[in-house]
């Protein structure tokens, strides 16, 4: 239905618009109308062609629509708005592809492992003089302010000297992850079933590293968990139980007892 | 009737095109046909004098545009009054009626002299 006329009515307004990614829709957008108005008068009883000639006649001087066009069509802001439309989305893609191959690492980190004994098969690699004595899956919970501490493995290891000491993994769940990771390994001490106590760092004062029988430190962290690697050292053989203690601003913020005895 | 000034209406489309709209979305023709229609053809402005005025509006974001099947079949790009270009039609109606105000008083202030 396109007639030339209409083109090349629509071919002189557009060429005064200076930007041209807008001159199709502004095309198609007065076409419509030339079609629209035509059809009208055809219906009225009008020959096309005169019909055709009327509806670009009743438009008016295609120079002056093309000039007042070019107005709201300014070039430098649609192309300001093409290159940014362009800029964001060039951006999204390079987020997209740095990040995809990590959504795996961040999918864990996020899920958090439910176990994490791999710190301990470490040690056992890297001391294989150590006889293991008891491997041990300790219920003991323990809650404490939005905390829940537990111990889901821990080895009672004899050296080759004969000592005895207890290696094991402290889990700490944190629903707010601003609080991952709390600092508690330096005065982590504990206490056996006969009454002996195994100091911790912040127990030994004046310091002598001889004295710290309870430490360990952070291992790994995630949004929800955080994972500690710990040891008491120089376990008395005849003790059963261990509870290990942290109470340095007056309340047990930690308070876990296992048994040292059973397991496999 | 006599065909009313193309200067004098000039100014005014703008307040035309929003009122039309205000009633509705339309397209170009449409709008061009009902104001025809409604004026008993006073009003035949030029019809491409309406796509500057629409498109400015667009632009100043008092109207959207979209494209919709009309009663036809083909499909026509509407144009939407935003609450913007309704909080402007106010103002152009109240510049109006301000206006035709002032000419109808010195209308009547200046016919004593003219008889």
């Amino acid at each position: 239905m396109a007639s030339p006329q209409f083109n090349e009515f629509c071919g002189r307004v557009c060429r005064r618009v200076r930007f041209r990614p807008d001159r199709a829709a502004i095309t198609a957008e007065l076409t419509a109308h030339l079609e629209d108005h035509m059809d009208a008068l055809v219906a009225r009883g009008f020959p096309p062609e005169t019909a055709a000639r009327q509806a670009v006649a009743a438009m008016g001087d295609p120079e002056e629509i093309g000039k007042e066009l070019d107005k709201s069509h300014s070039p430098f802001l649609g192309w300001f708005q093409i290159c940014f439309r362009v800029a964001v989305w060039g951006l999204a893609v390079l987020v997209l592809l740095f990040t995809l191959p990590q959504v795996g690492a961040i999918a864990e980190d996020l899920a958090a492992p439910l176990q994490d004994g791999g710190h301990l098969d470490e040690f056992l690699t890297q001391n294989d003089e150590y006889d293991i004595v008891a491997d041990l899956n300790p219920g003991a919970v323990w809650h404490y302010e939005g905390y829940t501490f537990s111990i889901p493995r821990a080895l009672v290891v004899r050296a080759s000297d004969g000592t005895l000491s207890l290696h094991y993994t402290v889990r700490a769940d944190h629903p707010n992850p601003w609080h991952r990771n709390p600092v508690f390994w330096d005065w982590l001490w504990a206490e056996d079933d006969l009454g002996n106590t195994y100091s911790s760092y912040g127990q030994v004062v004046p310091f002598q590293f001889s004295a710290v029988r309870s430490s360990g430190t952070s291992t790994t962290w995630h949004p929800f968990v955080s994972y500690y690697s710990m040891w008491v050292d120089r376990l008395d053989p005849a003790a059963e139980k261990l509870t290990l203690r942290f109470d340095r601003y007056g309340e047990n913020a930690i308070y876990l007892t296992l048994s040292l005895k059973g397991g496999t | 009737m006599k065909k009313a000034d193309k200067n004098l209406l000039s100014g005014s489309t703008t307040l035309l095109v929003l009122s039309l709209l205000s009633a509705g979305d339309k397209y170009g023709y449409e709008m061009i046909a009902e104001l025809e229609a409604k004026s008993d053809h006073t009003f035949t402005l030029k019809e491409g004098t309406l796509y500057p005025i629409l498109h400015t509006l667009e632009r100043d974001g008092a109207v959207k545009s979209y494209e919709k099947e009309a009663p036809t079949g083909r499909t026509r790009k509407y144009y939407h009054v935003t609450k913007k270009g309704l909080r402007l039609l106010d103002e152009k109606k109240e510049e109006w009626t301000e206006f035709s105000k002032t000419v109808n008083a010195i209308l009547a202030g200046a016919a004593p002299a003219l008889a």
